[in-house]
């Protein structure tokens, strides 16, 4: 189940907060129960027969942390580590390795028949974040079982992030705020994420796809450019547009995640860029990986060394596939110049050319991150770097449906940028109430546009005539 | 107060339309969508339950198909802007619209992508050795097969032709739509929004294949009807979801045919097709998405025969076709004693097994057999003659 569907919106969401706010709110030990169940329902629903590996993790996650003491501690972290990695290595990456050592050392072994569990690697980084801060004593072992599996399952994170904290939530589990502000100020992040991804991304992915999908030898350069834009408005609107989703809907229910995204595409660096992208990931890949190894305080090759790791792992976190790993090592290699010297001379140079600069490479990375053929990859790059033409009538032959992106892809770029949230902030700040009011009012429209959209996606006439 | 007022609205919003949808009387069909609505009892507590909640909220949303279509006609206004921009810097000869449909350019004719021979030869090549199949095993009937010139392979009409000439038995008599050599000819004959023979280009078809048959007595159109009332909206606008301002006019021919016996798929009837209840004015006209081209000349059947008592003593004809020759069956049966129409398509689903084509032509004493159709007629396999 995904937050931007109709069985979510009308049936899921009300059941849910009919049966949470039926609960008086000091009896928020039912209501984590009720939480729970839902959560649970809503995994279940998208993946019955995951939902055992679920109960697992929770199970034995819990146990771990519950049972550390200072005797016990290293070992059960390190088990604890080998379970949740193990699951993760199986279902994830267990079938990459196979095709690997297939293609080094023209093995044979036949790939596993298994489908990778919805939201693993967010939820096991998530649990993994947990058991680490009991065992460095950051935080107290959750003694209720309840609590620390809505923690884990928590339905508006579960599947696609932001990776919480433990910390951010633990007071939250027994104590939390029920205020109507808060409920809308929830929605309103709620209704904002789910335009995203429904009006944007969802309309801008028809740009990319059909640019991607073609064959890579036939695609002009300006084609290219204008296709990884595209997918780089497709992922963030799509990403960012589900965290806003999953922050609001968390705040509904009385929990405050924190933010994942901070206008990523303003960045003036690589560096930047990082710190305004996927914000929950490379935090907790700075905290459980990058300090752990020592940082930045250590020699000069340790210091790479721990960057290399780092953004390695990054990339194979998004997927088991070698561009995924080339993408980390590419971002790896432009964060360790940036460090060395290249922000030193982006801080001096006027900030638009630091902007294009960011923006050129984040482009080139998104053409890696997206094509998972190696061979594709660099034929698109070579196809950059040659200026090859494009053959825009072909292009448009074939992919007629891409003229209807346009307005979508003006949006994006309008929206992109926090320049319209601040406009509309400074209207609200010069008209008081009237623009709170104004403001709420587009919300609803806004939201009434998007089930408009969403419903039409489901436009499927059946054309038998074709023959 | 305004928080709550926020809050309210939005729980209004979500609870609203779900007992909205789940309390009023469903709908069983879409007519836009020409498909059959997902309903309460296909719900099932099994894996596929959150695909069928969503798609029976989507199907049965209140005003759902009236959203939908005011979607589309958006949308295609959009699309119709960059159409126009292509258009005027004579970019492209046929404007993309989406769904693999065009514009041609500087009309409102909506067509189809051009089709390389090159990439369908393969499929070509099955289905006519199908047909020269057939022929070795029934070299005393007269077979004929008859291409219908579309927009698909109109930039390709001579290659198709050379092709479809050069693979087919010398024996087998064969043609090509002779009215249709370019653009402005396809415009006559065909319809703006719909894949199939306007009232001229079904005539024409018609006296084409008449001509290659040599048939005696060409029946002549003795009138013609507009239904003024009727917006057709044809496949490729109901694909498109363009219900907007262009549209096709209903208008027929009208001919003098002698008395037919009708049965479709082996049970009489009084009539192909429903013209009478369009001249009668029981057909409810200005409904968007309505397919008024099979309501009016009927639509496809596994088996149609259509007995002529006066030409008993005539030849029997096998014709093998799909929706091209629904408007043009009772003509080319106005020549013969028995005319057997078949929808290879629908064959197996509604009788059971499969069709046998030689047990069919010695049983039914067929006489000739014709072939009608054209580029989706030919790369199909569903077309192949067993």
């Amino acid at each position: 189940m995904v937050f931007s569907s109709f069985s979510f919106l009308f049936i899921f969401l009300p059941i849910t907060l009919i049966l949470y706010y039926i609960i008086p709110k000091k009896y928020i030990k039912a209501k984590n129960i009720v939480l729970l169940i839902m959560s649970l329902l809503f995994y279940t629903i998208g993946e019955v027969k995951y939902f055992g590996i679920m109960i697992l993790s929770i199970i034995v996650n819990y146990l771990f942390s519950i049972k550390m003491n200072d005797k016990n501690r290293k070992i059960l972290l390190i088990i604890s580590l080998i379970f949740n990695l193990g699951l993760l290595g199986i279902f994830k990456y267990l079938n990459f390795l196979i095709l690997t050592l297939n293609n080094i050392l023209r093995t044979n072994i036949t790939t596993l028949n298994i489908t990778l569990p919805i939201g693993i690697s967010f939820y096991t980084f998530q649990i993994m974040s947990y058991v680490i801060d009991v065992f460095l004593k950051k935080v107290k072992p959750q003694k209720s079982i309840i609590n620390v599996a809505t923690y884990i399952s928590l339905f508006p994170q579960l599947i696609a992030g932001p990776i919480v904290n433990y910390k951010t939530v633990e007071n939250e589990l027994t104590n939390r705020e029920q205020k109507v502000e808060k409920i809308a100020s929830g929605f309103r992040r709620f209704i904002i994420g789910l335009a995203k991804k429904v009006i944007i991304a969802n309309n801008v992915a028809i740009l990319a796809d059909a640019v991607f999908n073609s064959n890579p030898l036939e695609l002009g350069a300006g084609l290219i450019w204008i296709g990884a834009i595209a997918y780089a408005f497709q992922i963030y609107f799509d990403f960012s547009g589900y965290s806003d989703m999953a922050i609001g809907l968390g705040r509904i229910f009385g929990f405050n995640f924190l933010e994942n995204f901070n206008y990523p595409y303003i960045a003036t660096s690589i560096t930047d860029f990082w710190r305004r992208w996927h914000i929950s990931l490379s935090s907790w890949f700075r905290e459980y990986v990058y300090i752990p190894l020592g940082g930045n305080r250590c020699s000069k090759i340790k210091w790479f060394r721990n960057i290399f790791i780092v953004w390695i792992l990054t990339g194979f976190w998004h997927g088991a596939n070698w561009n995924f790993i080339i993408w980390g090592l590419y971002f790896a290699v432009i964060l360790i110049m940036e460090k060395m010297f290249l922000l030193k001379i982006l801080n001096k140079i006027p900030k638009i050319f630091s902007h294009i600069y960011s923006i050129f490479l984040i482009l080139i990375g998104w053409i890696i991150f997206r094509v998972e053929d190696i061979n594709a990859i660099l034929q698109l790059l070579i196809n950059l770097v040659t200026f090859k033409k494009t053959n825009l009538s072909t292009f448009l032959a074939d992919n007629g449906d891409v003229l209807y992106v346009v307005p979508f892809f003006i949006l994006g770029i309008i929206c992109f940028s926090p320049l319209l949230k601040n406009f509309f902030k400074y209207i609200v700040e010069k008209t008081n109430t009237i623009g709170l009011y104004i403001r709420d009012i587009m919300l609803v429209t806004i939201f009434i546009v998007t089930i408009i959209f969403l419903l039409a996606a489901s436009y499927n006439p059946f054309i038998y005539f074709r023959f | 107060m305004r928080d709550k007022i926020f809050v309210l609205i939005i729980f209004i919003i979500i609870i609203a339309i779900p007992v909205s949808i789940f309390f009023r009387k469903e709908k069983n069909i879409s007519v836009t969508e020409n498909r059959v609505l997902l309903a309460k009892q296909d719900i099932k507590i099994d894996r596929y339950i959150n695909d069928k909640l969503n798609t029976y909220l989507q199907d049965q949303f209140i005003f759902g198909e009236t959203l939908k279509n005011i979607y589309n006609n958006e949308k295609n206004k959009i699309i119709g802007i960059s159409m126009n921009f292509i258009e005027k810097n004579n970019i492209m000869k046929k404007i993309p619209m989406g769904k693999g449909l065009f514009r041609l350019a500087n009309s409102d004719y909506i067509v189809y992508k051009d089709a390389k021979l090159e990439d369908y030869k393969n499929q070509y090549l099955i289905n006519l050795n199908s047909i020269n199949n057939l022929y070795e095993k029934h070299k005393d009937k007269d077979f004929f097969v008859y291409n219908i010139v579309s927009d698909d392979i109109l930039e390709y009409k001579d290659e198709y032709e050379r092709f479809i000439r050069e693979k087919l038995d010398e024996n087998i008599m064969f043609k090509s739509s002779s009215q249709i050599n370019n653009w402005e000819d396809y415009k006559k004959s065909f319809y703006k929004t719909d894949h199939h023979w306007s009232k001229d280009g079904q005539y024409a078809g018609y006296v084409d294949i008449a001509n290659m048959m040599e048939i005696e007595n060409i029946v002549l159109v003795s009138g013609e009807k507009t239904f003024d009332k009727i917006r057709f909206y044809g496949s490729k606008a109901r694909e498109l979801g363009n219900f907007g301002d262009v549209y096709d006019s209903l208008v027929v021919n009208e001919y003098d045919y002698p008395d037919m016996l009708i049965e479709i798929n082996r049970k009489e009837v009084a009539d192909y097709g429903d013209a009478r209840a369009f001249y009668e004015g029981k057909i409810p006209q200005g409904e968007i998405g309505e397919n008024y081209y099979a309501d009016f000349y009927g639509t496809d059947y596994a088996l149609i025969k259509i007995t002529v008592e006066e030409n008993k003593g005539k030849e029997n004809i096998l014709i093998f076709s799909n929706s091209y020759s629904n408007p043009i069956n009772k003509l080319i049966a106005s020549s013969f004693y028995n005319t057997y129409i078949i929808d290879l398509r629908h064959w197996e689903t509604q009788f059971g097994e499969k069709f046998d084509a030689d047990e069919f032509i010695e049983s039914q004493n067929i006489n000739r057999v014709l072939i009608i159709g054209g580029f989706n007629y030919f790369k199909h396999e569903k077309s192949l003659i067993k």
